[in-house]
């Protein structure tokens, strides 16, 4: 099966109150229908990790940045960066990722239903109403469409940001510890639902979290980061399969 | 087009999402404009509608003799063809002259109730009538001030009664003319108890009191010879009198001051009277009086007067060449003797004169010219100082009366002129801004007169005062609202941050969601002003109601004006241009926001 996403030799350096840190990928992929997972300790590189996939952070260098999209083509990102295309980053961004955030990212004055269907709207998209209905039923979130999000519970809130990030049809989910918040419970009902949209969807679902139970339970490959001090405040963090 | 839409409706959400806070930032933006627009509205109000007064009023327009003077109509027609000069009537005298008249209104003992009112004559053209919308005074028509009518109870269509009244020959006299009320003055136009008839009219009034008949209106009176008429009298007093006495004795006589006078001063006006006497001076301002006068100051100074001698003030003659002054003789001096054994009465008046040795001889004829023409010749009887000649006061009182009306002697008779003679006008500059170069044309032609340039200056100033006051208080507010809204943006920017990285995660152009911060921050800038405008409005129309209340305003005025579209429409532009300003912060923060850190944040 080839990777929906898949990355080589990527390195970031950050420097933060005098402490550098430096990410490395040697290799890095995701596959179509599975969630795979990264875990590490905090500080590791997980959120910088995300923001590359998510291309709204650049890497110092990639050798290798291929994103599926649907239909078969590829997006060498590396390239785009390369040539600085912010214009086709940006299309790349809206049309063949989607994001959920810890807390959710929902947008406090639009409603549950707007908030799912905002990057169809910022995309021109509209979407019929069965799809958003079907979707909704089968999170559990049909009750809490018309409702703003402070109004609803944090795992509602989660499968809300779930919703969101699949209704537009992207290529690949990343997750920002979309559990952090969560009870365990509520925790399986939201990667579940992950889970059964990258089957239904052929998604590839990037998952970073803490919890080793839900990486174990729902997760097809593991990835973790393992920190290498070279000096007192310089840690470089390299990302290997597990 | 799709995503400005989209933009618009985040916009509005956030705001409904947001609305104690929109509410809040729309109440302060209204507090700081709300001030100006009222203060716009006063400069307005007060100062256009005084300026707008200013303008209308024609007592603004109006330029006054301050001197009496003869005219003729060349005279007039050259203060008419004046640049800037829109109406220019004459009068008979300086000011206006008195009658009495009566409407329907009856005194508490049932008669027809009568008032002393002031006649001044209208021509077409007028601007008193035209600013009450009236034509001009066709004959039989009169214009009256609001007084009068209120007074006399009369209105529009309703007949006044003028009387006029005369002394001749020791005779009252009395004529009326019955007159329809065309026109009401209000209080503003002409305070005064004042009526405005045709110039035919008041020329003829004036004749009748002068002693001369006027046919075409069936009033009796000599035609020939002339009511002595004189601008003074000397008092010869058995002791001097007090500021109170003089008060006193000037009451209802027609004389405007008494004083007293030194023998030499004294010298100057009268001949014959001993040296050792106390004098006491009755003057006029510009009118003249008659018998009548003589008679009531006499009656006022009974006890104390030993002799009352008319005279004329401003009397000269041209004799041989040389201007004399005319003196008059204190009755039963050794000149008045003199003057009364000489048997020349063609008007039963002894023409006769005491005149300067080196001018002629006792026995000799001699001719006197007056300044208006008048030639009249008197014989000399005896002897007078140099400069001087002394006649009877009745003489002086004749020939002052023929110089005012412009008699001209035929065969031996003194008889009225054709051509009118005048004594003053009313003139009145087309503009406001017109009244100073007619003042300045007028004193050019050697015309001494007053103009309310004040006025206009003071209004001037006051505009300068308000807008600097406005433009103070402008730049406070525009400076305090900016700082209002940069605030207010910042905290909100700062506050959402969060919310603009997740869109710009979702893949938003930062630029739209620094338009997003635009188009919210002029949102308000423009909610507010309405907000203002409404408010300025309420204030306006309750302390417009309050003050109307108590203040005496026209149709139409207002002591605060409403605001303008042109008002609402630059507070709308400065609050939006604020707005702007202010947003600018904030997108820049929006455009250099760290989206990675903030989503964290989140």
């Amino acid at each position: 099966m080839t990777a929906s996403l898949d990355v080589k030799d990527l390195r970031k350096s950050r420097t933060q109150a005098g402490s550098r840190f430096d990410l490395v990928v040697e290799r890095f992929f995701s596959r179509p229908g599975e969630i795979t997972a990264v875990v590490g300790e905090s500080g590791s590189g997980k959120s910088t990790l995300l923001d590359i996939l998510s291309l709204i952070m650049r890497p110092d260098s990639v050798a290798t940045f291929h994103l599926e999209r649907r239909g078969g083509d590829f997006i060498d990102v590396a390239d785009l960066w390369a040539r600085r295309d912010e214009r086709a980053l940006l299309r790349c961004r809206r049309e063949d990722i989607g994001y959920i955030l810890q807390q959710g990212g929902l947008l406090p004055y639009l409603s549950v239903r707007d908030n799912i269907l905002l990057p169809c709207a910022i995309l021109g998209r509209r979407l019929c109403n069965e799809d958003v209905a079907e979707w909704a039923s089968r999170l559990g979130i049909t009750e809490c469409l018309h409702r703003k999000p402070r109004h609803i519970s944090g795992g509602q809130r989660q499968r809300a940001a779930l919703l969101r990030a699949l209704l537009h049809s992207p290529t690949i989910v990343l997750a920002d510890e979309p559990t952090a918040a969560l009870d365990r419970e509520r925790g399986r009902e939201v990667i579940g639902g992950l889970q059964e949209a990258c089957r239904s969807l052929n998604l590839s679902a990037v998952l970073v979290t803490h919890d080793i139970e839900l990486v174990e339970r729902y997760s097809a490959s593991r990835w973790r980061f393992v920190p290498e001090r070279v000096g007192s405040d310089f840690i470089r963090s390299h990302l290997v399969a597990d | 087009m799709k995503g400005m839409l989209l933009i618009a409706r985040l916009c509005v959400k956030d705001l409904i999402n947001e609305k104690l806070l929109v509410l809040c930032a729309l109440l302060s933006i209204a507090a700081v404009g709300a001030p100006i627009i009222i203060l716009a509205g006063v400069k307005d109000g007060v100062v256009t509608g005084l300026q707008k007064r200013l303008i209308q009023d024609p007592a603004t327009r109006e330029l006054k003799l301050t001197e009496t003077r003869p005219l003729d109509d060349s005279d007039i027609q050259q203060i008419a063809a004046l640049p800037g000069v829109s109406f220019v009537v004459p009068t008979m005298t300086q000011g206006a002259a008195s009658v009495r008249g009566s409407g329907e209104a009856r005194d508490s003992t049932g008669r027809l109730a009568r008032i002393a009112i002031d006649l001044l004559p209208s021509m077409r053209g007028d601007p008193l009538l035209a600013e009450i919308g009236a034509d001009a005074l066709k004959p039989g028509e009169a214009a009256i001030s609001q007084s009068i009518a209120t007074g006399l109870d009369l209105a529009i269509g309703k007949t006044i009664v003028v009387q006029i009244n005369r002394h001749v020959g020791g005779v009252d006299e009395v004529q009326t003319a019955n007159l329809r009320v065309t026109g009401i003055l209000p209080p503003r136009l002409e305070p005064a108890e004042r009526i405005y008839t045709t110039l035919d009219l008041a020329r003829d009034i004036e004749a009748f009191r002068m002693g001369i008949a006027v046919p075409a209106r069936g009033w009796p009176g000599q035609t020939t010879g002339l009511e002595p008429r004189w601008n003074g009298a000397i008092a010869s007093v058995t002791a001097p009198l007090d500021d109170v006495e003089r008060l006193q004795a000037k009451l209802s006589t027609g004389f405007a001051a008494i004083r007293a006078v030194t023998p030499y001063e004294t010298s100057e006006f009268v001949a014959g009277l001993p040296s050792a006497s106390i004098t006491e001076l009755a003057t006029t301002t510009t009118s003249i009086v008659g018998r009548a006068s003589m008679t009531a100051l006499a009656e006022r100074l009974r006890g104390r007067l030993v002799s009352l001698t008319p005279v004329t003030r401003d009397l000269s003659v041209r004799a041989a060449a040389t201007v004399l002054k005319v003196s008059t003789a204190v009755e039963g001096s050794r000149q008045d003797v003199v003057l009364r054994e000489a048997k020349t009465d063609p008007l039963e008046i002894p023409f006769a004169l005491l005149a300067p040795a080196a001018i002629a001889r006792r026995g000799n004829d001699l001719a006197l010219s007056l300044p208006h023409g008048l030639v009249v010749h008197a014989i000399v009887v005896g002897e007078s100082e140099p400069g001087r000649v002394v006649v009877l006061p009745e003489l002086a009182g004749v020939l002052l009366s023929a110089e005012r009306s412009g008699a001209l002697l035929e065969g031996d008779r003194l008889v009225p002129t054709g051509g009118p003679k005048y004594y003053g006008f009313r003139l009145y500059a087309r503009t406001v801004e017109d009244v100073a170069p007619v003042f300045d044309a007028m004193e050019k032609l050697g015309y001494s007169v007053l103009a309310r340039t004040q006025a206009i200056e003071r209004v001037q100033i006051l505009r300068s005062a308000l807008n600097l006051l406005l433009a103070i208080v402008g730049s406070v507010a525009v400076i305090g609202g900016t700082a209002l809204l940069l605030s207010n943006f910042y905290a909100a920017t700062l506050r959402k941050t969060p919310e603009f990285a997740v869109l710009a995660l979702l893949g938003l152009r930062r630029r739209d969601l620094a338009i997003i911060q635009v188009v919210q921050s002029i949102a308000l800038a423009v909610g507010g002003s309405l907000i203002a405008a409404g408010v300025g409005l309420l204030a306006s129309i309750a302390a417009n109601r309050i003050t109307n209340a108590f203040m005496a305003l026209e149709a139409g005025e207002r002591t605060i004006a409403l605001p303008s579209a042109a008002t609402i429409g630059v507070t709308m532009a400065a609050s939006a241009t604020a707005a702007i300003l202010s947003s600018l912060l904030a997108s820049t923060m929006i455009i250099r926001m760290d989206i990675s850190g903030l989503l964290r944040r989140e």
